[in-house]
């Protein structure tokens, strides 16, 4: 059985991703994942959530996928404490650190090794099943057949992507943007909140979305646009891959977007509930209908807009003053 | 003041059989040999056993150490390869194994226990509890994650027994990709296979910014320097340091490791005369807004 899996960066996004047919929503607290403090809950907000999921025998999981200081650490167990009292289904993490605390202290709890942990091979899934974790996060580019072979000899859940877009980087493998512009928050409440640092928790200035000219050793512009023209990063939704992923024994599907509003969710959810209930009736006939692709491409220029548009305003925050032209 | 241990390791990173020369490599303790960023590049060592045993023979034969790369990101299909890589660096003298991913590291652990292991910086260790949680994997050193800053890097280093090296010198590598950046200028060209464009110095530029383009990695466009910085890292007890020259010229691997080689030299040298002359010690003075007593 795959589990559908969708984002929530409020308290309304989760109860949308649920009545619209999500198995499983991700929500963070605020200031204490991979993206900016606007998007996550405060402890009362995620406590009803849990709850939430609970009464409905759904999952509720918590990303806690920054990588941390010694003291953060502390704090943050202090939190899942919480969570676990509360019901919490389970953790995303990708610090060693508090992976280890967690499973240690909280077996209760689930753990899932977040897709910053870019586990690409058996062994490396077999790394964290040893420190107690019960599903990775498979790269984009790893096909349903590769997935299917850290699923059956890992013998670990395997989560894939459904809907979201390919960074220039590897997720969890890049520290580009803080190379050109780092900045502490001063208004954070609990914890030390570094802009540009993503895998510090601080979100990133999309640094890669600017306009890079590619110039030879001599000097000279061979493309203007280089990392646009190269289609280095693109717009990923894996609609004619359900079929292979149900075949391929994945355990959750992952939609990406916790920046996503609350209508965008329900949309979202909603048609990947239809088709994953297609696919699993019929794994090897599967193919996404008209009006489906069309759906998945209307939300695709949704979320483009509004993505653009924030691209534009980080890399305005930085040096690099460049259009950004990625439609 | 400077600890009085003497002894420290300068290391440097080579990718092609072709690069290794006496020359270029005379001013290092330690080589790290092959390519962990891409398995489909030319000549890289760790895609040819042949040219990784002709690769460790020599180094061995100038008197130097030896760390065998492991890659940053193996996929399934990949993983008997680099464990036979490894086989065969070890049969042939590999001093340790350079590790980027916790896979291999689980690997290596197992299946060659006696093996010294090198983690490299896209581990990504950022705070004492995951050092010490790999510290049961043989773990002989730490290159620390380039966000760290020295303050925290520090503290894992007072707090665990494993030894810390720090890249002073070179590019720094900003992360991975999932595909090689300079395929598309590759495929322009009409040849199979890879043409090694990562050696030729592309780089991406954008307004006054820029990243050096190498494969499946973008590199800073600056070195960075810690050169006038080694006093204070000797004192604080570093005695291994890490130039980055993987995809840089022969000429600037030899220039470089020259520069770094006498001054830390120089400032061990000279430690042992300021102990001579001030047998109280040194300080800075009120120059870092700490006590007038206290040594940076």
């Amino acid at each position: 059985m795959i589990k559908l899996l969708s984002p929530a960066g409020c308290e309304e996004a989760v109860y949308a991703a649920f009545e619209n047919g999500a198995d499983a929503v991700y929500v963070a607290p605020v200031e204490w994942s991979r993206r900016i403090a606007a998007f996550g809950l405060d402890d009362e907000g995620m406590r009803r959530c849990i709850e939430y999921a609970k009464a409905y025998n759904k999952e509720l999981r918590v990303p806690l996928n920054a990588y941390l200081q010694e003291e953060d650490i502390d704090f943050l167990l202090g939190k899942i404490e919480n969570y676990v009292k509360w019901g919490v289904t389970g953790i995303i993490a990708a610090d060693l650190g508090l992976m280890r605390e967690i499973h240690r202290l909280f077996p209760q709890a689930k753990l899932y090794a977040s897709a910053a942990c870019g586990v690409s091979n058996v062994e490396k899934a077999l790394f964290f099943k040893d420190m107690g974790v019960c599903e990775v996060v498979a790269p984009y580019s790893l096909t349903p057949e590769e997935m299917a072979i850290i699923r059956k000899e890992a013998d670990i859940g395997v989560e894939a992507f459904i809907h979201g877009h390919l960074d220039f980087n590897q997720c969890g493998y890049c520290w580009m943007s803080t190379y050109f512009q780092r900045k502490v928050f001063e208004e954070a409440k609990e914890r030390k909140y570094i802009i540009g640092s993503v895998n510090r928790g601080g979100g990133c200035y999309r640094i890669c979305r600017a306009q890079w000219k590619l110039v030879n050793n001599k000097g000279k512009t061979i493309n203007e646009d280089y990392l646009k023209d190269g289609k280095t990063f693109y717009f990923y939704y894996g609609l004619d891959l359900l079929g292979r992923y149900v075949q391929a024994g994945i355990t959750s599907l992952k939609i990406m977007g916790r920046s996503y509003n609350v209508e965008m969710v329900r949309r979202i959810t909603k048609l990947y509930r239809s088709l994953l209930n297609r696919a699993l009736a019929d794994p090897v006939g599967f193919k996404p209908e008209e009006a489906e692709v069309k759906e998945a491409n209307a939300l695709e220029s949704m979320r483009f807009c509004l993505w653009q548009t924030k691209c534009q305003e980080l890399i305005g925050k930085t040096s690099l003053k460049n259009r950004i032209n990625h439609a | 003041m400077l600890k009085k241990d003497n002894k420290f390791e300068l290391t440097t990173t080579i990718g092609r059989l072709k690069d290794i020369t006496v020359d270029q490599l005379k001013c290092y303790e330690a080589i790290y040999i092959g390519d962990p960023f891409c398995e489909l590049g030319r000549d890289n060592l760790l895609e040819d056993g042949s040219s990784l045993k002709k690769a460790i023979k020599a180094i061995k034969s100038f008197g130097k150490k030896v760390y065998l790369n492991t890659y940053v990101d193996p996929r399934p299909a990949m993983f008997d390869s680099v464990k036979h890589s490894v086989e065969t660096a070890l049969e042939f003298g590999a001093d340790a194994i350079g590790v980027s991913n916790l896979g291999v590291l689980r690997m290596v652990s197992k299946s060659f226990p006696k093996a010294g292991i090198h983690l490299s910086n896209y581990v990504r260790l950022f705070n004492l509890r995951s050092a010490i949680f790999v510290s049961q994997f043989n773990v002989k050193r730490i290159v620390p994650y380039p966000e760290l800053s020295l303050s925290e890097i520090d503290r894992i280093k007072a707090n665990t027994s494993i030894p810390m090296e720090l890249p002073v010198h070179g590019k720094i590598p900003l992360g991975h990709t999932e595909l090689c950046i300079l395929m598309p200028e590759q495929t322009k060209t009409k040849k199979k296979g890879c043409v090694a464009l990562c050696y030729k110095g592309y780089m991406l530029r954008s307004g006054g910014s820029a990243m050096k383009a190498a494969g499946r990695v973008a590199f800073s466009h600056k070195d960075i320097c810690m050169l006038n910085y080694l006093g204070m890292l000797l004192n604080k007890g570093y005695r291994h340091f890490r130039i980055e020259s993987i995809f840089e010229s022969g000429s600037y691997r030899r220039q470089i490791g020259e520069i770094y080689r006498q001054h830390i030299e120089f400032l061990l040298k000279n430690n042992d005369k300021f102990l001579r002359i001030n047998p109280e010690g040194i300080c800075n003075g009120f120059y870092f807004e700490k006590p007038g007593m206290e040594y940076v």
